[in-house]
This record gives C-alpha cells, sequence and structure tokens, in this order.
C-alpha cells in the first residue's frame, strides 16, 4: 500500500467513526444507500478485474512498447492510444516503460498518447460507466478524452521535442 | 435469466477462463496471476471509496453541492473538481461512486467530467510517480496540457449530453 491510499484509509475511517458518534442511524441509511450501488458494481468490477489478467496475457506491456519504439508517426500514436484505451496499466509500470523507449530514442508522442488514454479512457470500464451515468455520457467521454490524448501528446511533442 | 443478464460480462470472463484452461493452462494461469495484482488493488481502494460515498451521501447537503459543483459553480466548481479528482487514489472506477454521488445531489455533467478525467490521468500519486521515471518537465507539461483538455473536453460533454439520460440513471441506481 502507497502512502497516498495509507493516508486516505486513516482519514476514511477517522470521519467515519465520527460520522457514527455524531448520527447513527443516519450513517446507517447512508450506508444502505450505498450497499445497492455496491451490490450492483461488484460483479462488474470483478470482471475487470479478471479481464485485464486476459488482455495483458495476450498483449503484454512489453508487446504494447515496440510500438512507441518504431516509428513516431501518426499511426503509431493512434495505434498507442488505441492499445492504451483496451488496457489498464499500472502507473508504476507504464511511467518506466515509456521512459526507457524514450532513453533509447523515440520520440515522446506515441508514449504520451498512451500515458492518458491508458487511464482516461476505458473500454473495459465502459459497461460500469454506462451503468452509471448512461450510454450517451460514457461513449462522449471516452471519445473526446482519445481524441484529447493525442491532441495533447502532439502538442507535448511540439514543446519537448 | 435477470441474473445472467447482469451479470453478462462475469460470465462470458468466466467462460474464456474455463476454455482456456482446457486450451491453454498456462494462459489461463497467467491471466489469473496478472488479474491478482488488480483484485488486490481493488479490495484496497474499493473500501475507502465507499467510506467516502457514504460519508458524502449522509453529511454534504444537496445544497451544498449544487453551489460548489452544480451548474452555476461556474470556474470556482471546475476548480473544486479538479482538486477532487488530483487528491484521489485508485483506477478511474473507483471514481465511479464518489462522482455518482455527487452527479446524484447536483453536481453538473461538466463537473463530473473533470472529476473522472482528473481522477484518472492527473492524481497527485501519479504525477509524483511521472516526475521519478519522466522528469519533471515532461510532468508538468502533461499536467497543464491535460488540465486545458479536461475542462474543454468538459464543457463539450456536456452541451453534447442530453442532461435528461443522466439524471434519470443517477435516479435509478
Amino acid at each position: 500500500m502507497d502512502i497516498f491510499t495509507i493516508i486516505f484509509w486513516i482519514i476514511a475511517i477517522i470521519l467515519l467513526v465520527l460520522s457514527i458518534i455524531k448520527d447513527k442511524d443516519k450513517t446507517k441509511k447512508a450506508f444502505k444507500k450505498s450497499k445497492n450501488s455496491l451490490a450492483f458494481m461488484g460483479p462488474s468490477i470483478l470482471s475487470i478485474v479478471f479481464l485485464i489478467g486476459l488482455i495483458l496475457t495476450f498483449l503484454p506491456p512489453e508487446t504494447i512498447s515496440t510500438y512507441f519504439g518504431e516509428n513516431s508517426s501518426i499511426t503509431a500514436t493512434v495505434t498507442s492510444a488505441a492499445i492504451g484505451s483496451i488496457t489498464l496499466i499500472p502507473a508504476f509500470v507504464a511511467f518506466p516503460l515509456v521512459a526507457s523507449f524514450i532513453e533509447l530514442g523515440a520520440t515522446i508522442v506515441p508514449g504520451a498518447a498512451f500515458l492518458t488514454t491508458l487511464t482516461m479512457v476505458g473500454v473495459i470500464t465502459y459497461p460500469l460507466e454506462k451503468d452509471k451515468f448512461g450510454h450517451k455520457f460514457a461513449i462522449t467521454r471516452n471519445v473526446l478524452s482519445f481524441i484529447f490524448a493525442i491532441l495533447i501528446a502532439l502538442v507535448m511533442g511540439g514543446i519537448l521535442g | 435469466m435477470k441474473l445472467f443478464k447482469k451479470n453478462k460480462l462475469l460470465l462470458l470472463v468466466l467462460i474464456t477462463y474455463l476454455l482456456l484452461v482446457i486450451l491453454d493452462i498456462e494462459k489461463a494461469y497467467s491471466s489469473f496471476n496478472n488479474s491478482l495484482y488488480y483484485l488486490k488493488e481493488m479490495l484496497i481502494v474499493m473500501p475507502v471509496v465507499i467510506i467516502f460515498t457514504i460519508l458524502i451521501s449522509a453529511w454534504i447537503p444537496q445544497k451544498t453541492i449544487i453551489k460548489s459543483l452544480g451548474n452555476n459553480s461556474g470556474i470556482k466548481g471546475n476548480l473544486i473538481a479538479i482538486l477532487i479528482g488530483m487528491l484521489s487514489t485508485g483506477p478511474i472506477y473507483a471514481a465511479f461512486p464518489i462522482a455518482g454521488i455527487i452527479k446524484q445531489k447536483g453536481g453538473s455533467t461538466q463537473n463530473v467530467v473533470i472529476i473522472l478525467s482528473a481522477w484518472a490521468v492527473i492524481k497527485v500519486p501519479m504525477l509524483i510517480n511521472e516526475v521519478k521515471f519522466l522528469g519533471f518537465d515532461f510532468m508538468i507539461t502533461r499536467w497543464i496540457l491535460t488540465i486545458i483538455a479536461i475542462i474543454i473536453m468538459a464543457k463539450l460533454t456536456e452541451f453534447l449530453v442530453d442532461k435528461k439520460e443522466i439524471k434519470e440513471r443517477t435516479l435509478e441506481t
């Protein structure tokens, strides 16, 4: 557990205890309300977790990284962004991966596009997002995120060279 | 049938694993192993997220949310949304319950998009990692560009999405 998660745990527990002390019924009522949404989300999150495992087996991070290395054309950038959209790799794996390829001489554009879509565009979290916020919202947000991820990467390439 | 419909994806994943066990046990094993990291992450992050959802639901009045993150909250609302997203931990799906309860209590669509996006790409723990591997210039450039992009995206999404659809959905869940 990283320091941030530990801090959040401590804050959450303190606040929850205070909440129970101050008004037990109110806390209980709120708990019941979120229990429903949790029961609803649970199976979806579990599917996502095991789906990521499958995707990483057939599309391991090392394979993904060859796309940053090959060239820095727009095709490589879009491909990297697309792969980033369907995978969910923790940042501590993704950052060194992108860094190693920049060190080897690749431009930062495909790597930067990959980093943004990796977390912001979620093809596998789409069902969950759709249930919570509706089809239109989920599709619009994901499509716009994909486009902006590429724009951000291109501008970064221009600024940092 | 209802149970099947509700858990379609889970069933599909389960079937894939079963098939893989038969066809290529090595790959099935490695997939399962890969998943364990994410399972751990989920078990560590989700309880905290649920506690915060409960706390917001119980203690933050609808009026406060409407005032600070609602349709008329303006740039101040956008900034609050960025802060909520940045001071977070865990993957984007962990942001769904929090953003959901904020939406339910009157947060605007654009601020919901900002919370989700900032949570996904510019949360503080991620930025620290980024500096370590890609340097300060890379991180700060991406941070500034991403914030600009997120705000434009949020306004576009709000403009494009039929607000009625979202409202109905969040009331249901």
